[in-house]
């Protein structure tokens, strides 16, 4: 048993090692590289490190970075990459590469999390048997970091500097330390997300909800049948909303403190119109593959669906379930090969037209909304076989 | 409201469904050829004319032919002129250069060694006479855009206009009378020009009436009004797409395209035939008339006609008729995957059967790595060419013994590994004891895992398809041509008991592998490999990575799959 | 000028290319193409309403589109166009302001020349002004027109000030693109006769630069020939005053075909600029100045304005000196001073300044990158779609101090060399990314079509239950049947309730 956790340690480390090994190669390809710097897919106004660069350029000679429609970015991040910028470039990359093996380590250990708060909880007995030693625990939390890692998605995210890494380690962080139940760094690195790229902002509802109940879960019995459609209705007692209190005031205090910090480090808020104005006006009208994404979300690239998908997995008792797996892998597929080839015949050979470009962005958009819409299904579908074990075989349909 | 009637109607319509995905079922295979079939029946009917349109000029502003020329007599007396100086000056390249050089700057043009402004017209004209061939137009456009890239030395350039609209390549050998002229439009990587340039010439060309047209060096030649028979047609959309298929430029022309400025090569043949010969007067005057036409132009030429297919010079087919077939050839293998997925269906709500799906992606990854790696071994072609000529062997001798080295240890390393991972008799007795076991129990057991090579087939028809469609968007002929290839070997081989038909679907599979299509196509493999190598370093040429990367990688994966255990 | 507060203006309207590097500089002011006008404004609190004022009054007086000149094409120079009157320098810059605007895709026409004709005093019925005819002067190589008015002294101390309003007209005719040969007259080249001499003129002379070889002959005889100052070359003077009726100039060479010389006299300093890159998505611009002196370090100022649809990188600045880079920490770093104003979307171009010192007899290459930004299909100019024009950057040569003061006044019979000379390189056209204009109507309806698919699938899983039925053809199940049955009907019944 003990051999069979080492293994699977082994392998993590393989993995892990792996990965870090393959970024630093490509990091290598100057050409790969600067060619995923420069993909709308990959790199949006936002997150881009051109950008960045130029910020920090401007923001070194005295320029204020803000005053200008270049750079969309925080201020604390120019306070961090100030330093880099002396030395070597390796060191940037060896930043990105550490960054993106800590979130894979914060995923594999946010899946042991939840692994064992779903522990007690009721499953589909036959199919997902209970191993009594933490093996299995062991084997899916690198399989969900490999998973993450290798996700070619992730790769492109990495290598192309793009600053959405930033953002994902704070949720990822956040989420981590929120599922601890350590109410201060939860709440300081949703906070920290919301600063870099404001969408995170409704984050503060899940995260409270975790932060609030993260002590229950672990105690709470198999829940009854009653309990399953009523509990939800039951009061909220004066210590929850304390704590709910605690949480809200938490976040709203990091937030501010980041934006004075900012504000000290640019000398005027600007910014805030720059980086915050940008994304809910969207005056910078580069193409992404949102789409139509862009209702739920402004300038999105593939380094969020990276992140996302990097979740997925911990969840894989549900992936089991979902019915378009191979058609949801082919339409991200498709559209991953597509989307450069007809950008190209848009803006390079000019053979195409824009309405190329728009559509594989909906096929894309497409493919999400399917494994959004599949996974909410397959969530269902196992609740019904959880509660209705004799109905197991049975054909079971929607009414 | 359920009632128990609501009940049955609900299983009623579920019965419904089984049956008819139990009769697609049964069809889909069948589905699958037909739809090949009707593929490659449409890739016939194209060049019939009933089936393609008459071109015309979408974009008004042109006005072919609308304009008055002043190129007459005299001007022609002069080009005969400078014409005989140049054939008088001795061969060498740096004498001719300084004289064309010389009598340009007479004519009070802007010169530098290459090229030359005149600022007559509206815009700008620039004319560019060049010595070796595309490298030296290569070259030009590089400096020209200030983009480097490929391995031309050149020397900086100071002499530039704005943004270059059009180009007319005039290839005009020799310095004799003409008898047809023929147009060349294909460029690197398939990539074609404005129809509406090409249909400007043809315009023009009719109105002076003088000069005939061929497309490329066919031997058909089209005056007004001629759409030519089917056979003809049918050859030119055969040259055209392989022309396409190769990625090769048919000229100078296709240099332009990657800066989207729309190029032709008009290219003076001489026949034995008795047409009339035409002179510097006519090309003349059609060429100052296509600029005349070029200068009436405001904008981009217009988006949408940049796909088009020619069989003769006044018809053409439009993406809409010509993309189906491509697709349908793509598609009549993808529609094999669902066949595999869903083989053994069950009530449950998932798949029970478990898909070992990581072993199937590392072997297309260590496929595709391998190809990789023979893509740079060809690409440092010229290096290894020292090598061998210091080992007294033929040329491409090495390159082609480590390749064919490296292919067959990947695909042996594969398959013994699939070896391993299948289950031996005696674990497959086990598994069905313990299946039987378990089903006594009452609780069904996970399925046996399907076999590998059911899923690394899959994989690599799914990703083919892929391949061939996105492929059919960029470059249909090269799509087209693939697709022809690949798809009834791909769709049709499994790994089978009898060791005849096993090593026969090898034998197919090396038949089609790139060497072997070398090998059959009967070209001189060192001298193909030379030029596309060539056209690969100076022009980007992409087919040579397309085949070592994409197309290799998925017939070298089959080879493992027809030697894999059935089991 | 009054009413706005202006204290000087430049108007000058251009069409065509002054070519450097093959007829030298210009003899008069000259302005890269289309339209370019700047002026010191005095500063009050409504100078950028004086300003918009100023370009909409005169694009009224000039019937050009001088309006366009928004906040999106004005720019505040830090150290080009200074003020040509005479002014104290800290008093000036503490009370005045600069703003400059360009339109270069403005076209000359007859509509702009006749209110220039009219602010002559004779219009153009009597004196040179009388060659002035449309016809001909649109069918030049170049020809540029201007408007100057600025303050001049009326005495040595100063004291008094006048407004001087200086309108010139060059234009380039090249007699050998018609006729092979370099004759001309004076009625060839106007098609129009000198008849009088407007009486309110002090002076109207005629010059004419004579070449200093060649095989030629001038009709008629000049009333005076004088050696130029700063031309270095014989004038020969024609004052129209004393007999205008007789003047048929014309030149006779003796030849007949004309070839160009293959030696070019290139001017000391001449720049070309230009796009590097390809594609519709980013790019860069690059600018080759010469210094063709063989010995004098020449300090010029780099003046470009960019507008804000090209996104620039100002970290990508490269500076290479006959194609070797140099470093910017480098004391080789020819940049001195560098005045960068980042561009603001849709409403300030980015402008780019720089002091720079031209090593004797090189070729120095700015280079920086941009992205090329993506209009709103409304942005787009209701017109064909050639493109976008990119203004002239300007550079102008910087006259050593000692040399500045006789430099400064040097009036040679009308031939006023500017100083600080100013050198304006090609306007450049840049094509941006199109969207399609099919696409509000595609975005729409597909768009939509992919929402409710997501909104319909997700209420649909949401509000509906999942109920269990029997299937029919599996054997494992039948042995069950019975209970399963049941157990079917129960949950129906169950989930009814």
């Amino acid at each position: 048993m003990s051999t069979a956790i080492e293994t699977s340690i082994r392998r993590r480390d393989l993995v892990f090692g792996i990965a870090f090994i393959t970024r630093l190669l490509l990091f290598q390809f100057s050409e790969v590289t600067d060619i995923l710097a420069s993909r709308v897919e990959v790199v949006t106004p936002i997150t881009s490190f051109t950008r960045l660069t130029e910020g920090l350029y401007l923001f070194q000679n005295g320029v204020p970075p803000y005053d200008g429609g270049v750079f969309h970015q925080a201020p604390l991040l120019l306070a961090f990459f100030q330093p880099l910028s002396y030395l070597p470039d390796q060191f940037t990359s060896l930043i990105y590469i550490l960054i993106d093996l800590l979130l894979a380590y914060l995923l594999s250990q946010i899946s042991r999390i939840k692994q064992q708060l779903y522990k007690d909880l009721p499953r589909v007995d036959d199919i997902e048997l209970i191993d009594d030693n933490k093996n299995e625990e062991e084997e899916s939390s690198w399989v969900v970091a490999g998973l993450y890692l290798f996700n070619p998605f992730t790769i492109a995210t990495c290598l192309s500097k793009s600053t959405i890494t930033f953002t994902n380690l704070s949720i990822a962080l956040g989420t981590f330390y929120s599922l601890k139940g350590n109410k201060i760094h939860g709440c300081f690195w949703i906070a920290m997300a919301t600063y870099l790229s404001f969408y995170p902002l409704m984050l503060i509802i899940p995260i409270t909800m975790l932060l609030v109940n993260s002590g229950k879960i672990m105690s709470r019995t198999p829940p009854q049948q009653e309990s399953f459609s009523s509990s939800s209705s039951k009061s909220i007692t004066i210590s929850k909303k304390i704590e709910i209190a605690q949480c809200i005031i938490l976040y709203i205090g990091w937030l501010a403190v980041l934006l004075l910090l900012s504000f000290i480090l640019v000398e005027s808020w600007d910014f805030l119109e720059a980086t915050y104005g940008v994304i809910l006006l969207l005056p910078d009208l580069t193409p992404n593959i949102g789409g139509i994404m862009a209702v739920f979300k402004s300038y999105p690239s593939i380094g969020d669906a990276s992140f996302y998908l990097g979740f997925l997995p911990i969840y894989s008792e549900i992936v089991k379930y979902m019915r378009y797996n191979f058609f949801t892998t082919n339409i991200f597929l498709y559209s991953s090969l597509l989307a450069p080839i007809f950008y190209h015949l848009w803006i390079y050979a000019g053979s195409g037209n824009a309405n190329f470009f728009y559509a594989i962005t909906l096929v894309y958009s497409v493919g999400n909304i399917i494994l959004l819409v599949d996974a909410t299904f397959a969530m269902l579908r196992r609740e019904f076989d959880v509660w209705n074990p004799k109905l197991r075989y049975c054909e079971v349909t929607q009414r | 409201m359920s009632t128990p009637k609501s009940a049955s109607a609900t299983r009623a319509r579920l019965q419904r469904r089984r049956a008819l995905l139990r009769t697609l079922k049964l069809w889909i295979p069948r589905l699958r050829f037909l739809l090949f079939a009707i593929g490659v029946g449409w890739l016939f009917v194209l060049p019939s004319n009933e089936y393609n349109k008459h071109t015309y000029i979408s974009e008004n502003a042109l006005l072919p032919g609308q304009v008055n020329t002043y190129y007459s007599w005299p001007q022609v007396h002069e080009a005969s002129v400078y014409r005989d100086n140049i054939e008088s000056i001795s061969t060498s390249s740096i004498e001719r250069t300084a004289y064309i050089e010389n009598e340009l700057r007479k004519v009070g043009i802007k010169t530098e060694t290459q090229n030359f402004t005149v600022n007559a017209l509206g815009k700008d004209i620039i004319i560019l006479i060049t010595d070796g061939g595309e490298a030296g137009v290569q070259a030009w456009l590089e400096a020209y855009h200030d983009n480097p890239r490929s391995d031309i030395m050149s020397s900086p350039l100071f002499l530039r206009s704005g943004a270059i609209q059009a180009a007319v390549n005039l290839d005009l050998p020799g310095t004799k009378d003409y008898q047809v002229l023929g147009i060349f439009y294909e460029g690197v990587n398939g990539q074609l020009p404005n129809l509406d340039l090409i249909n400007t010439i043809v315009r023009i060309v009719r109105i002076s009436g003088r000069i005939p047209i061929m497309l490329h060096d066919t031997g058909h030649v089209y005056w007004a009004n001629d759409h030519g028979d089917y056979y003809s047609s049918l050859y030119n959309l055969m040259l055209t797409m392989k022309y396409q298929a190769l990625g090769h430029s048919t000229g100078s022309h296709g240099l332009f395209f990657r800066y989207k400025i729309d190029a032709v090569t008009l290219y003076g043949h001489r026949m034995e035939a008795s047409h009339q010969p035409f002179m510097f007067l006519e090309i003349g005057t059609a060429v100052e008339s296509t600029f005349r036409s070029l200068n009436n132009l405001l904008e981009h030429f217009h988006q949408s006609f940049f796909f088009y297919l020619l069989p003769s010079p006044e018809k053409y087919i439009s993406i809409g008729s010509y993309l189906p077939p491509s697709i349908l050839l793509a598609h009549s293998q993808s529609s094999k995957e669902p066949k595999i997925e869903q083989k053994f269906p069950t009530p449950s709500p998932f798949n029970r059967r478990p898909r070992r799906i990581l072993f199937s992606l590392t072997v297309l990854i260590t496929t595709h790595a391998t190809g990789i790696m023979i893509f740079f071994m060809i690409k440092n072609y010229f290096l290894l060419n020292k090598l061998a000529s210091l080992l007294f062997i033929q040329d491409y001798f090495l390159v082609l013994a480590l390749i064919i080295f490296i292919l067959i240890k990947v695909s042996f390393v594969l398959v013994s590994i699939m070896e391993s991972r299948a289950p031996t008799k005696n674990q497959i007795a086990h598994r069905i004891e313990k299946t039987n076991d378990t089903n006594s129990q009452d609780r069904p057991q996970q399925l046996e895992p399907a076999a590998d090579w059911i899923i690394l087939k899959c994989f690599t028809l799914a990703f083919t398809g892929m391949i061939i469609s996105c492929l059919s968007v960029l470059n249909f002929s090269l799509a087209v041509f693939t697709a022809l290839i690949v798809i009834i070997p791909f769709s049709l081989f499994q790994p089978h008991e009898s060791k005849a038909i096993r090593y026969f679907q090898l034998f197919v599979l090396c038949l089609i592998s790139p060497p072997g299509l070398l090998l059959l196509s009967g070209v001189d493999v060192g001298n193909f490999l030379k030029s596309t190598l060539m056209e690969y370093q100076l022009l980007g040429n992409y087919i040579v990575p397309f085949v070592c990367c994409l197309y290799w990688p998925n017939v070298l994966a089959y080879t493992v799959i027809v030697q894999a255990p059935i089991k | 000028m009054q009413q706005y507060s202006v204290r000087e203006l430049h108007l000058t309207f251009t069409q065509g290319r002054w070519e450097y590097d093959k007829w030298g500089y210009p003899l008069s002011s000259s302005a890269g193409t289309g339209v370019e006008l700047w002026a010191w404004l005095w500063k009050n609190e409504n100078l950028d309403d004086n300003w918009k004022s100023l370009t909409n009054a005169l694009s009224g007086l000039f019937c050009a589109s001088l309006n366009f000149i928004d906040e999106t094409k004005t720019v505040q120079p830090q150290l080009s166009f200074r003020p040509e009157g005479p002014y104290n320098d800290t008093e000036l810059y503490d009370s005045a302001e600069l703003r400059t605007g360009s339109l270069p895709h403005e076209n000359v026409c007859t509509e702009n020349l006749t209110p220039w004709i009219k602010l002559l005093p004779c219009k153009s019925t009597a004196g040179i002004a009388s060659l002035v005819n449309g016809h001909e002067l649109y069918n030049s190589n170049f020809h540029s027109m201007s408007i100057n008015v600025r303050p001049v002294c009326q005495d040595s101390e100063c004291t008094h000030q006048q407004l001087e309003i200086l309108q010139t007209l060059s234009t380039v005719i090249n007699p050998v693109r018609n006729k092979g040969v370099r004759d001309w007259s004076l009625s060839e080249l106007y098609n129009r006769k000198i008849l009088r001499v407007c009486p309110l003129a002090n002076e109207s002379n005629l010059l004419l630069i004579i070449p200093e070889e060649g095989d030629f002959e001038i009709i008629p005889e000049a009333d005076q020939v004088i050696k130029g100052e700063t031309i270095n070359q014989n004038i020969a003077i024609y004052d129209l005053k004393k007999d205008p009726h007789n003047l048929q100039l014309s030149m006779k060479w003796n030849e007949t075909q004309f070839t160009y010389d293959n030696q070019v006299i290139l001017p000391q300093v001449f720049a070309h600029r230009y796009f590097s890159g390809y594609g519709e998505e980013r790019g860069g611009i690059k600018v080759n100045i010469f210094n063709k002196s063989p010995d004098l370090t020449i300090p010029i100022i780099y003046y470009d304005v960019i507008p804000w649809y090209l996104k620039l990188y100002l970290h990508t600045l490269k500076v290479r000196i006959n194609g070797v880079e140099v470093n910017s920490k480098s004391k080789d770093y020819p940049i001195k001073d560098l005045y960068y104003q980042p561009a603001m979307d849709r409403s300030r171009p980015a402008v780019i300044e720089a002091l720079i010192h031209l090593p004797s007899n090189s070729i120095t290459t700015l280079s920086i990158l941009f992205d090329k930004v993506f209009l709103k299909y409304t942005e787009h100019p209701p017109d064909a779609n050639r493109g976008f024009d990119v203004g002239s950057a300007v550079i102008t040569v910087v006259s050593n101090k000692k040399d500045n003061d006789d430099g400064e006044k040097t009036e040679e019979y009308g031939f006023k060399i500017e100083s600080p000379i100013r050198i304006y390189t090609e306007t450049l056209l840049v094509s941006l990314p199109t969207p399609d204009f099919s696409m509000p109507y595609n975005v729409i309806t597909l768009t939509c079509t992919v929402l409710a698919l997501f909104f319909g699938s997700m209420f649909n899983l949401l509000t509906r239950q999942f109920v269990g039925l029997l299937t029919l053809n599996d054997e494992k199940i039948n042995e069950e049947k019975q209970d399963g049955n049941k157990d079917v009907d129960r949950r129906n019944e169950e989930a009814e309730k």
